[in-house]
């Protein structure tokens, strides 16, 4: 199977990511990989890196985007890049992607004890960390559970509107899919629309 | 790597006798340091060696022959540690059955053995090692050692992959030092004749420097007894003290591991899941365990830098000439650039090392 240009780092990510968008993509072994991959590329390209890891230095065309916000105004989880370019995207998940599973997992009221998975952070990181973890099909039961999460309802809505229209893409449209401003509705009539 | 396991053992050695004596003699200094790591062609008439922590400082002046040493002010705070070198031949362990057999000095690859062959007494089994879906068993009755794959077969370790011959003994032997061995020492053990008198020693040492301190008058006695002797004080904190600075002398309180490519013979993500687990090792506020390592992994450096640990150093060992080699402290500036290098880092050394 041809492996899309998204280019995540952790195990779990890679899984999340493959699991959205239905197909392969191009894990990389350390954040530094995935910055170097997106960075280096003159095509389209998504990176998908964790902040609590040490940050790789971005291309400087890449600028923030936008950012997922609690009400205080404080960053969510997820940050999102744009390149001047308008083909090349990196998102940061804060602190990590094993983390926001988890606050997902809660908000949503899913027993991660009843898929087999420890409840608590640490538990959960252990079992992320493992290799299987990219292509654990119980993770892919768990994002299932918490696909209603409003954070990953507009992290996967922008995803697959990056994916779908690769060179053809309104910054303005992706940057409305992550803030919620446009639904999966909206998704659909843009992809049936092509 | 060599020099610097070299040293911390030294300074063990030192604390241990609250003496250096034995290492003022000539060569002594060297000679052991040459004969257990197999490095007798490193040897350059000048070569100097300086050593220093909070305890002690300790130098080597080869051109002399001359060995100096120093307590620090601190040489009483010192805490014991299991000093270990894991060499990169640790597979030649899992290769060869009947090592005990074999006739050769004593060396770091010997002592490896030895050392890991208390390891799998003590850890006897291990299941799905570091995810790998590889258990491990040792059968005592045999004095064998074996993996067991997925579907349940067992294979004899001197016929497993290399790969595994290299990570499980590596991965048994750090399991004890950084787990087992706390247990280990905890069960009563019959100390030989002469670990008798080195702690014997050190404990007189210790009450001496201790129970001079005691000033009050009075009739209380605090008894502190220690490997079978008694210990009087008059205070109750001079003799809290003293147990806790024996404590701290007698039983191993961390490890100071020198480990020699660790990814040697390994699948890079099992590479990954080998470091995982000894960041954890590291992370692990219990016990204040330190690691060398020496690498030529791209994947083992960016996944160390990656992490940003707190206490963090990276050296670049690189060539300058004459068959000599110089050592370089990464400033942040070198992490950053060889992290934004990748895996590519080790084919633009000389962009760090030459600025």
């Amino acid at each position: 199977m041809k492996q899309m240009n998204v280019f995540p780092e952790c195990y779990v990510d890679t899984n999340l990511v493959g699991h959205i968008l239905g197909c392969k993509v191009k894990h990389k072994s350390t954040c530094n990989e995935v910055a170097k991959a997106v960075n280096n590329a003159d095509c389209f390209a998504i990176g998908i890196i964790d902040a609590d890891k040490r940050l790789a230095t971005m291309d400087d065309g890449f600028y923030v985007l936008t950012r997922s916000s609690e009400a205080d105004g404080t960053n969510k989880h997820i940050t999102m890049y744009a390149h001047k370019d308008g083909k090349r995207f990196m998102f940061t998940i804060k602190p990590a992607m094993d983390k926001f599973i988890l606050d997902a997992a809660t908000s949503q009221n899913v027993d991660l004890e009843k898929l087999g998975y420890p409840s608590s952070l640490e538990g959960f990181k252990k079992q992320t960390k493992r290799i299987q973890a990219a292509e654990d099909s119980k993770l892919k039961q768990l994002f299932d559970m918490i696909g209603d999460y409003p954070e990953l309802q507009q992290f996967r809505n922008t995803l697959k509107y990056l994916v779908k229209k690769q060179y053809a893409i309104d910054v303005d449209v992706a940057r409305q899919f992550f803030d919620g401003m446009m639904s999966k509705d909206d998704l659909v009539a843009i992809l049936q629309s092509n | 790597m060599m020099t610097a396991c070299h040293c911390a053992w030294v300074e063990k050695r030192i604390s241990l006798r609250q003496s250096s004596k034995e290492f003022e003699a000539g060569s002594v200094f060297i000679d052991s340091m040459l004969n257990y790591y197999r490095a007798k062609g490193y040897l350059h008439e000048d070569t100097y060696i300086e050593y220093e922590t909070d305890y002690m400082q300790f130098s080597y002046n080869h051109k002399k022959h001359l060995f100096s040493h120093k307590w620090k002010e601190s040489r009483w705070d010192y805490r014991r540690p299991k000093v270990s070198y894991v060499p990169a031949e640790r597979n030649m362990v899992s290769l060869v059955s009947n090592w005990n057999r074999l006739e050769t000095n004593y060396d770091s690859i010997l002592d490896f053995k030895a050392d890991l062959d208390i390891a799998r007494k003590y850890v006897k089994h291990t299941d799905d090692i570091l995810g790998t879906g590889i258990s491990y068993k040792y059968d005592e009755a045999s004095d064998t050692d074996a993996v067991i794959t997925y579907n349940g077969q067992q294979i004899d370790m001197t016929s497993s992959s290399s790969g595994l011959q290299s990570l499980v003994p590596q991965f048994v032997h750090l399991d004890y030092l950084t787990n087992g061995i706390y247990k280990a020492e905890s069960l009563l053990k019959e100390k030989t004749y002469a670990e008798k008198q080195i702690a014997g020693s050190l404990l007189d040492s210790l009450y001496q420097r201790i129970h001079i301190k005691e000033q009050k008058e009075t009739s209380e006695k605090f008894v502190v007894r220690i490997e079978g002797t008694d210990f009087m004080f008059r205070e109750k904190k001079l003799a809290d003290e003293f147990q806790k600075q024996a404590n701290n002398f007698l039983h191993t309180d961390h490890a100071e591991v020198f480990l020699e490519e660790p990814e040697s013979n390994l699948f890079p993500p099992t590479q990954f899941q080998l470091m995982n687990w000894i960041l954890e090792i590291v992370e692990a506020k219990k016990r204040k365990n330190f690691f060398v390592i020496a690498t030529h992994s791209p994947y083992v450096l960016s996944h160390l830098l990656q992490e940003n640990l707190d206490d963090f150093g990276l050296y670049l060992t690189y060539p300058v000439g004459n068959g000599l080699y110089s050592v370089k402290t990464a400033n942040d500036d070198d992490v950053q650039d060889i992290y934004d290098n990748g895996s590519d880092a080790f084919f633009n050394f000389e962009a760090f090392t030459e600025r």
